[in-house]
């Protein structure tokens, strides 16, 4: 029989006891076992949480990266067609006759136009906004069947087959572009339209060539070509939409990517889309120009904007802003930047604010109290401007 | 006693089973004979154990390859599209039938031009001595074309990417460019490939690439 049955034993020793080949661990076996499973789990445990901090990490950047790379290539999609069916520069340009009333430009920026939050903990921030002038949503064209005073009647031919296709295209913050067949055209901003006449009423009347008024249009403007252009800015704004975060005193906290549509005179907000979230900064870092296009031998100078305080002026200066002394008939490339931060602060980063305007932008803080701050990613890009090199202004 | 002889199938089966039960009940009731699991027992299980865990972590450590594979692209894109850009750029310059076409990657243009003849690939480097020609995100060029880029996006913060071009005439007054972009897998060791060889590109199991293709134009309205 065996002694298990006959008295009580100590319990630690009640798995030990018996034969040595039938027995089960004692306590020392069983602590050893019990401690090297704990350090082998909370081994597993601290790299199942590092593994999950790296997927947030790994997730966070992801998104950034998608919002960076989508807001670039919009922002290229616009700015590459530049100058494409219009004009460069409407003050300068040969072709457009007569002058509209607002100079039009294909590219004029702002210098320091950007939100920025709480700017003593971000310092040097200096977003640009960036306006562009052209066929920049509707490329298609139309033919004109009579111009009466300042009303625009067109051919049925192309027409827009519905009123609300109709109405998306002939708006009001537009500028009907009327052109002839060697080029020359003239811009007036369409104050009012008809679906059922298939007509456009203009702010004034353009001329008709006769005699010494040399602009304007032959006839009755049979046969030209009419097509729609307008204003697009990309800046950077607080966003204020519902739901987005803000500190305790109520400050936006994120800055948004946009592209809005202006009006005709290039400055008054009709609408706009959002089209990056947390965006930090948006810049221009170089840009070319070949300033002397008339010469024989062609050499543009790249203007690296840190060394090039001609190129961009707050108040709208500057070789690439919106003044008389702007050049942008002459801009041949140009590249872009933009930086956006993630989501949510990382405790795991120090802040380093930015040391110098156009410098690296490395960290983004938004809790003062707080040792924490977002991780910011940079991409940039350069876009070329076929369209402004075949004008050659 | 004889015991009985299973004669089918089915009896054959189920005194199986049954063999198979007692030994089962045998080794797992309290009687005295019973034990405690064995060595080969505990270590069975925790290598299953073990090999669980390690599969579940290799699909997190997979996926997060992946992401990160998948980022480096998106930035080897924008970067060729980029370097794509620059080279439609210089050929502004571009505008008369000369012995030699001016700027960086344009001067590499065969003479006189003839319908599909090619640089072949060359690596772009900015420093001829330096030994590593790897670039960082946006590439090297400090001091022609992207200065403004560089003061905000410093290469010398991930040198990593391999750079080539191709230049293809097609007719006199137009050109093919091609840019491809390479980077080790993060298993191969670092100084491997620092020298871009061409070769590499053709590496796929260690090196990542991305290419990009364009057409280039002289400059005809300059004439």
């Amino acid at each position: 029989m065996s002694t298990r049955n006959k008295a009580t034993p100590p319990v630690h020793r009640v798995v030990a006891a018996g034969n040595p080949s039938e027995r089960g661990f004692n306590m020392i076996e069983l602590a050893m076992a019990m401690g090297i499973a704990s350090v082998v789990f909370m081994s597993i445990t601290a790299l199942y949480a590092y593994q999950a901090q790296s997927l947030q990490t790994q997730a966070s950047l992801q998104s950034m990266h998608r919002e960076v790379r989508f807001a670039i290539d919009h922002l290229r999609r616009d700015m590459v067609s530049l100058g494409s069916n219009s004009t460069p520069n409407s003050g300068i340009d040969d072709l457009v006759c007569p002058k509209p009333a607002v100079t039009l430009r294909s590219v004029g920026l702002e210098l320091g136009d950007g939100y920025v939050y709480n700017p003593s903990l971000n310092p040097n921030m200096q977003s640009v906004s960036i306006t562009l002038f052209g066929s920049l949503d509707i490329r298609t064209r139309y033919r004109i069947d009579s111009i009466a005073g300042s009303k625009v009647t067109l051919q049925a031919t192309g027409l827009p087959a519905t009123e609300d296709e109709w109405k998306q295209i002939f708006t009001s913050d537009r500028y009907l572009r009327v052109s002839t067949a060697e080029g020359k055209s003239f811009y007036y901003p369409i104050v009012a339209t008809s679906f059922g006449d298939r007509s456009v009423t203009l702010s004034s009347a353009p001329p008709r060539i006769s005699g010494s008024q040399r602009c304007g249009y032959l006839g009755t403007g049979y046969g030209m070509w009419a097509d729609v252009q307008g204003f697009i800015r990309y800046r950077v704004i607080a966003d204020k939409r519902p739901g987005a975060p803000t500190d305790g005193s109520g400050q936006a906290q994120r800055g948004l990517l946009v592209r809005e549509r202006l009006a005709t005179d290039g400055a008054t907000l009709v609408s706009q889309i959002a089209i990056a979230e947390n965006t930090v900064e948006l810049a221009i870092t170089d840009a070319a120009f070949d300033l002397d296009a008339q010469s024989a031998t062609i050499n543009f100078k790249i203007y690296p904007v840190q060394d090039h305080p001609e190129l961009l002026q707050k108040g709208g200066g500057g070789l690439l802003g919106s003044s008389p002394s702007a050049r942008p008939e002459a801009l041949r490339f140009m590249s872009v930047r933009l930086s956006v931060r993630a989501e949510v602060s990382d405790r795991d980063l120090t802040h380093t604010p930015r040391s110098q305007v156009n410098g690296p932008i490395l960290t983004y803080k938004l809790e003062k109290d707080r040792p924490t701050t977002c991780r910011v990613i940079t991409m940039g890009t350069r876009v070329y401007m076929p369209t402004m090199v075949a004008r050659n202004l | 006693m004889k015991p009985d002889v299973p004669t089918t199938a089915l009896a054959k089966m189920r005194s199986r089973i049954a063999g198979f039960t007692t030994f089962w009940r045998r080794s797992r009731s309290h009687s005295p004979d019973s034990r405690g699991f064995s060595l080969i027992e505990l270590l069975l299980s925790a290598a299953i154990a073990t090999t669980g865990m390690y599969a579940s972590l290799s699909l997190c450590l997979s996926a997060l390859k992946g992401n990160t594979e998948m980022r480096d692209s998106a930035i080897a894109l924008t970067y060729a599209e980029h370097l794509l850009s620059t080279i439609q750029g210089e050929s502004v310059m571009w505008q008369t039938k000369t012995d030699s076409v001016p700027g960086r990657f344009l001067r590499h243009l065969p003479v006189p031009a003839a319908t599909g003849q090619s640089t072949g690939w060359k690596v772009l480097q900015m420093n001829p001595f330096a030994t590593d020609k790897r670039v960082g995100d946006m590439g090297d060029d400090s001091h022609l074309y992207d200065a403004g880029m560089l003061f905000a996006l410093p290469s010398e913060q991930r040198p990593r990417y391999c750079t080539q071009y191709r230049l293809t005439w097609v007719t006199p007054d137009l050109f093919r460019a091609e840019v491809r972009v390479g980077w080790s897998r993060p298993h191969v060791p670092v100084d491997k490939y620092r020298a871009c060889p061409t070769a590499m590109f053709d590496d796929i199991g260690n090196v990542v690439s991305v290419s990009m293709p364009a057409m280039v134009m002289k400059n005809v309205y300059a004439q």
